[in-house]
């Protein structure tokens, strides 16, 4: 579904990622970890085409992903930020039909009727009227998933989709996560929440200074580590 | 936006219907004079200050009856007056233009239509009653008169003499009175209207300097000037312009019309007399109203149409200057700057009256409204651009990964949040836009703070109608002070929210 070789990604003098070969099976839930600074939310920009990398080859749903067609594929890789980004002057309905109406040119009603299949779909239905700015940030974060499920993606990405959350909203957007998952989404996910990768990742990849130094399936990855950096990290996400 | 954009049209659209609405069975003569404190030349009638009368308003309406074409009369400052017919806003100007070889460099004369001298006036006490008698003394003219270039002459060769300059020939005699001047220098008509009827006043000695005053137009419009020379030839001939001279007691000493009455002078002296009484007072003022209502109604039209232009305007500028690439951002910042380093009323002067020079004619209103316009748009631009710098990066961000193109982005995410945090701070600019459109007033737009000055030189009170214009300018921004502190009560209001989720 997404395979990404040799990627390599500088602001200015620095090597932010270093020659990074990934593979996300379709249907996969691949976990990116790493300490701070590692990389890997600059990898997930570079999956949307928020970043462009300096060299190596990303590819999409089997088209490979360059400046003419990043805009088209973005809308089959959803998206979803730390701090939500729900668009606040425009109701939590307006926020899942504006990218299907303008860029997909979608009617109204049709619009409207695939974003409150996707609000349902997130556990948000009835809210559709309501503005960004009276939900919860765990409400606000499960109308950001369903903003980008509107455009009925391949594959989502979440940036440390709970890192902003209140611990007790953490887990109603896991919940959705887990949800996608059992429904066959490809997601990738940025995320500290190391419970929710044990539990539900297929897949955890391990990068420190910009390489994937450790990659393979979430139990043995966390239950024996072989690399030294990766018992570093675990070591202190425990502390 | 498009939706302002197409009101502002349709209003546009139905300014030009109204005027095409009106009946225009002759073509027009555009005359132009000064009309504040212009007795006996053309002013506000002080018993109904709406109607325009004067010695050469009747001229001009008589020539232009004969030349078949119906007057239409322009306000202008009197220093305006040349720039204004060489810029192509009207046909003719007469306010006392004297026939000069200075102006005649510039615009061409009539044969002349009436012929006087300069007068001076003293205090009646002060037996000093020539110039030579005030070689040591202090003496007022208005700035830009033959008078004017007199007095220089004479301080040339008498090292004592001390010469003050008016804009107003009201203010020269009050200070006369006042003991701050000596002597003051004038055209005759303007002493005998504004020191003869003074008591405390005396035009004294020889005619100092004769003047005749012509019919001003521009040089290449030689067909006018020979019908305008006509139709002067038989008012002369006919006695009609002895007798509009006769109504305004201005023919020479001595001579007269059987028939006529000097009428327009005795209703001038009747009606300048100062009123006692504030119930007197109270009429007099009562009686401005519908003036002070149109000066608003103009104020606000300009006011609103130029905010519109700058609100338009000011979004482009504003994107162009962050996002655009290199050489337009630059050319949106030089004009910023530009804007906002010059005064405006330069930029007024220089949008109506220059460019017509490079063939860009525009009306009065048009000029106002696209000067006062462009000059707000600068910092409306600069407005626009705080608050697209205070839009979060990731909403520029959660666009582009939905698959918006930037422009998408900008058009539904980020400049309509922009606006909401701009709104409350561009209310309050066009409050003190609705203040500098007091500025349009040198372009011949009769607006509130024109009207002040046409009331209070009409009746010599400045206290009154100044208090009355006042008001109104109040009254007019009041709604918008309202909707700036609501706008600004609700920015605060939903961003409070925003940041307690945060």
């Amino acid at each position: 579904m997404i395979r990404v070789r040799g990627l390599v990604k500088r602001f200015g003098g620095d090597i932010v990622l270093d020659g990074i070969d990934l593979d996300v099976p379709e249907g996969a839930l691949v976990a990116l970890i790493g300490p701070s600074g590692c990389g890997k939310s600059t990898l997930l920009r570079c999956l949307n085409g928020l970043e462009t990398p300096d060299s190596g080859e990303i590819e999409i749903d089997g088209e490979r992903l360059g400046p003419g067609n990043a805009a088209r594929l973005r809308g089959r890789v959803g998206m979803v930020f730390q701090s939500f980004n729900l668009f606040p002057h425009r109701s939590v309905l307006s926020n899942l039909t504006l990218a299907p109406r303008v860029v997909r040119h979608r009617s109204r009603e049709q619009a409207e009727a695939d974003a409150r299949l996707a609000l349902a779909r997130v556990g948000l239905s009835g809210f559709e009227s309501r503005a960004p700015a009276t939900l919860s940030g765990g409400q606000q974060q499960r109308a950001a998933i369903a903003r980008a499920l509107a455009m009925a993606p391949r594959a989502m990405l979440y940036d440390e989709p709970t890192s902003a959350l209140d611990p007790e909203r953490v887990g109603e957007v896991l919940a959705v996560m887990r949800d996608l998952d059992a429904g066959g989404m490809t997601q990738v996910v940025v995320t500290h929440e190391m419970r929710f990768v044990r539990e539900a990742a297929d897949t955890v990849v391990v990068l420190d200074h910009g390489r994937v130094v450790e990659s393979g399936p979430a139990a043995e990855v966390l239950a024996a580590p072989r690399d030294a950096r990766t018992r570093n990290f675990l070591g202190s996400m425990q502390a | 936006m498009r939706r302002l954009l197409a009101a502002l049209l349709l209003l546009a659209s139905g300014l030009q219907a109204a005027r095409a609405g009106e009946p225009v069975a002759q073509p027009t003569l555009r005359w132009a004079g000064d009309a504040r404190s212009g007795a006996p030349y053309e002013f506000h009638d002080p018993s109904d200050p709406s109607r325009l009368i004067g010695y050469e308003v009747e001229i001009a309406e008589e020539v232009a009856r004969r030349l078949h074409r119906r007057p239409e009369f322009v306000q202008n400052e009197f220093d305006g007056l040349i720039p204004g017919l060489q810029a192509g806003q009207y046909d003719i100007a007469m306010d006392g233009l004297e026939i000069t070889p200075e102006h005649e460099g510039a615009v061409a004369f009539s044969t002349p239509y009436y012929t006087t001298w300069e007068q001076l006036v003293v205090r009646r006490s002060d037996p000093r009653d020539s110039l030579a008698a005030l070689a040591h003394g202090r003496v007022g003219t208005l700035r830009g008169t033959t008078a004017n270039r007199i007095l220089e002459a004479f301080a040339a060769e008498h090292p004592g003499f001390d010469i003050r300059l008016y804009d107003e020939e009201f203010d020269a005699y009050t200070d006369l009175r006042h003991g701050r001047l000596d002597g003051v220098l004038l055209d005759a008509p303007i002493a005998r209207y504004y020191a003869g009827v003074d008591p405390a006043l005396a035009l004294v000695g020889p005619p100092v300097a004769p003047i005749s005053y012509g019919i001003a137009l521009r040089k290449t419009d030689t067909a006018l000037r020979n019908r305008i020379d006509e139709a002067l030839a038989a008012m002369r001939d006919d006695g009609t312009l002895a007798r509009i001279l006769a109504r305004w007691n201005l023919l020479p000493e001595g001579q007269s019309v059987p028939g006529v009455a000097p009428v327009m002078w005795q209703h001038w002296v009747a009606t300048t007399a100062p009123v006692s009484g504030w119930r007197a007072r109270l009429h007099r003022y009562a009686q401005f109203l519908p003036m002070i209502l149109r000066g608003a109604w103009m104020t606000l039209l300009v006011s609103v149409l130029g905010m519109a232009v700058a609100v338009v305007v000011g979004l482009p500028l504003a994107l162009l200057r962050r996002y655009a690439v290199a050489p337009f951002a630059a050319l949106a910042t030089a004009f910023i700057e530009l804007v906002r380093g010059t005064p405006l009323l330069v930029q007024i002067l220089f949008i109506f009256y220059g460019l017509p020079e490079l063939g860009i004619q525009l009306n009065p209103l048009a000029a106002g409204v696209i000067a006062l316009g462009l000059n707000y748009a600068a910092y409306e631009a600069e407005n626009y651009r705080a608050g697209l710098e205070a839009v979060p990066r990731g909403q520029a961000e959660a666009a582009a990964a939905l698959g918006l193109s930037p422009m998408q982005g900008l058009r539904y995410v980020v400049v309509p949040q922009a606006l909401r945090t701009v709104l409350p701070v561009m209310t309050n600019d066009f409050i003190s836009l609705l203040k500098d459109s007091s500025l349009v007033s040198v372009i011949t737009l009769t607006e509130l703070s024109q009207t002040y000055e046409q009331l209070s030189t009409t009746y010599f009170d400045y206290l009154g109608p100044g208090a009355m214009v006042a008001a109104a300018y109040l009254l007019l921004g009041l709604p918008f002070v309202r909707l700036a502190r609501f706008a600004e009560r609700r920015l605060a209001r939903q961003s409070g929210i925003v940041s307690a989720r945060h």
